[in-house]
């Protein structure tokens, strides 16, 4: 089969091209380093059945850094390539393409974000571009799919260019090209423009982005909060329960199959967290508690990737990540653990060496609680005011920060600085983002929901065996010599690990005080990934990394979990 | 005159004149286009040794301190 590669600077829109060439849904964003790993699908070309590659964006081809050396060896394999180049910025991307010419690959240039030059007063002169380069050259806009038909057409005509020149000069000559095929004129800053500029510069970029972090929260909160309270309760109180009572009314209560499917009844009814039937707890826990949060998360935090917010915000919390042995780009995977902590820790490739990988993988696992785990202690604890969800939000800040400082001091290797393309400012396409959002919750839906239901079954299993009581002894000494917990906590910490909220939601029916209910919480967060996050993990920082990172772990939860026990 | 990027006044623009690091730190900064002889300009810099945000080829580029005070431009 032909492979066709997708190559470009970073942050050009590959994956948009891929993604409308080939129908595969791939997460884009307004930011370098969005495609970490690569992405294949398929098209048909001249009816033939053809593959594409997503490469992730290289500045230049010269191997300097991994991604430049991965993407040499992908040339050889590739068939043709479509270089995407960024129409609003065609002088520094021609410079790749320059090099791609060198290289002699059968090749076409793809001018994407055509609608952008309009408005930023550029004009391309294709057909003069074509001419200059000897090989196809088409403008396109991915996110909207205009162009992406004459693509299509014009693929066949990839071809090698015979254009010579002096490869000691490579800038040179791609500003006698720009200069040659591009006219500019004069225009007025646009408000994006000047929103960017404040909202990069500390005196006012500090303020717009606290007021950015207290709006995302109010709206996810509102949203997330208002499809519970509205759609998703009652629909569970008012159907879904009465129907299952209905339904399964040949069950007797107590028998096995109730226990299972329906559980236990509180004051004989089903009480949708405690039960702890595959069917009650099981559904409502993923579904009425943590899947309004996690699309409310997505819906913002797409807003704030797409808009090209997130690498300002690195920029400004730059300085900070220092003192913990990173740079402020590091913020950007610590942001994607909110939502999950899978994607997360496969976005902590953005940072080159192998201590930052580190540190910033530790510090995400054990103190970033992912968007489900954050909805149910939302539903636990914040019944008992702001002040006690403050304890817990806190806490896992100061062990974010002490943590780090540690490993700053600890860890050997290099930290390198910060050195990234801000992009400008974009309006969000509506259709990208909600796309962008159905592709998590459907991930979320497909990889979480299942897992909830074996947590739940597990819960069932593991007390029906005896198992609980058993290990609640054995850890009785640390979980409640040290930390002041009940021994059936223990459960919750088993459960933990294949899915955090199910654990959290175990603490329901355990009538813990509120400093109880705090430390659990926090506890839950640190002590261990989840085994989703844990396998990725292993692939990413290596067997001997990860353990080194889960004794960590362990460690700072017994530490966390006894002072708080102390002080609280 | 001829100063650092983290010396350089917000707003002011120039060429980049010389680059007073190794083989590896000119190729990494020349990737994006900071070459001797290429016009820039300073957007702006960040308090407690923050990066410096600059200006080329229609492109703005954050470049952490320590980087920033190895790139030398001659002021307009």
């Amino acid at each position: 089969m032909k492979k066709i590669l997708l190559m470009g600077n970073p942050n050009v829109g590959k994956s948009a091209v891929f993604s409308r060439l080939t129908g595969v849904d791939v997460i884009t964003s307004n930011y370098s380093g969005t495609t970490v790993g690569y992405t294949r699908g398929c098209m048909r070309l001249a009816g033939e059945k053809v593959e594409l590659i997503d490469v992730p964006g290289v500045y230049s081809l010269a191997a300097g850094t991994k991604a430049e050396e991965v993407a040499l060896d992908m040339l050889k394999e590739g068939d043709i390539v479509l270089n995407i180049v960024d129409a609003t910025r065609l002088e520094r991307n021609l410079k790749l393409t320059l090099q791609l010419i060198s290289r002699r690959a059968p090749m076409l240039v793809v001018l994407n974000m055509w609608d952008e030059t309009k408005h930023r007063g550029i004009e391309i002169d294709v057909p003069k571009l074509e001419e200059i380069l000897g090989i196809p050259v088409v403008a396109v806009c991915a996110v909207s799919g205009e162009g992406i038909r004459e693509l299509v057409g014009r693929m066949v005509q990839a071809r090698v260019s015979g254009f010579e020149y002096d490869v000691k000069d490579v800038w040179a000559e791609s500003g006698r090209i720009a200069g040659k095929a591009q006219k500019f004129f004069h225009r007025h800053h646009t408000f994006l423009e000047t929103l960017a500029d404040a909202s990069i510069r500390p005196l006012t970029g500090i303020p717009i982005a606290l007021i950015i972090a207290a709006l995302s929260f109010m709206v996810i909160r509102f949203i997330g909060e208002g499809l519970i309270a509205h759609i998703f309760e009652p629909v569970f109180e008012k159907l879904w329960g009465p129907f299952i009572v209905r339904a399964l009314a040949f069950l007797s209560p107590g028998g096995i199959a109730h226990e299972i499917l329906i559980g236990k009844l509180i004051d004989g009814n089903i009480d949708f967290v405690q039960s702890m039937g595959l069917l009650t707890t099981g559904l409502f826990v993923p579904i009425a508690m943590v899947l309004p949060y996690v699309f409310s998360f997505y819906l913002v935090l797409g807003f704030l990737e797409d808009s090209g917010y997130l690498p300002r915000i690195g920029v400004l919390s730059d300085n900070l990540m220092h003192r913990v042995g990173l740079h402020g780009l590091a913020i950007i995977p610590m942001m994607l653990g909110l939502g999950c902590n899978v994607p997360a820790a496969m976005a902590t490739r953005v940072l080159e060496t192998r201590r930052e990988r580190f540190i910033a993988a530790t510090l995400m696992a054990i103190a970033v609680p992912c968007m489900a785990q954050i909805a149910m202690i939302m539903g636990l604890v914040g019944n008992y005011g702001a002040m006690a969800l403050a304890q817990v939000l806190g806490t896992l800040f100061i062990v974010w920060v002490i943590l780090g400082l540690l490993q700053n001091a600890l860890v050997k290797g290099e930290s390198p600085e910060i050195f990234v393309e801000i992009p400008p400012y974009r309006m969000p396409y509506m259709k990208v983002l909600f796309e962008k959002v159905w592709m998590r919750v459907k991930w979320f839906i497909k990889e979480a929901v299942p897992f909830v239901m074996l947590g739940v079954l597990a819960v069932n299993l593991l007390y029906a065996l005896g198992v609980i009581k058993f290990l609640g002894k054995l850890a009785a000494p640390v979980i409640t010599g040290v930390m002041g917990l009940p021994e059936e906590t223990v459960a919750a910490l088993v459960v933990g690990f294949l899915r955090k909220d199910v654990a959290v939601g175990m603490l329901a029916p355990l009538g813990l005080s509120v400093k109880q209910l705090v430390i659990a919480s926090v506890v839950l967060t640190m002590y261990f990934p989840c085994v989703a996050t844990f396998t990725v993990l292993i692939k990413e920082l290596g067997i001997k990394d990860m353990m080194k990172s889960a004794l960590i772990m362990i460690a700072a939860t017994l530490f966390v979990g006894g002072i708080l026990n102390l002080i609280l | 005159m001829k100063v650092d990027l983290v010396c350089m006044e917000d707003g002011a623009a120039g060429l980049v004149s010389d680059l007073d690091g190794g083989e590896f730190f000119s190729e990494k900064i020349g990737n994006m286009g900071i070459v001797p002889g290429a016009s820039i300009k300073k957007i702006t810099g960040h308090f407690m040794r923050g990066p410096v945000l600059i200006k080329v080829k229609d492109t703005e580029i954050a470049v952490g301190y320590g980087m920033a005070k190895k790139i030398i431009v001659e002021v307009d």
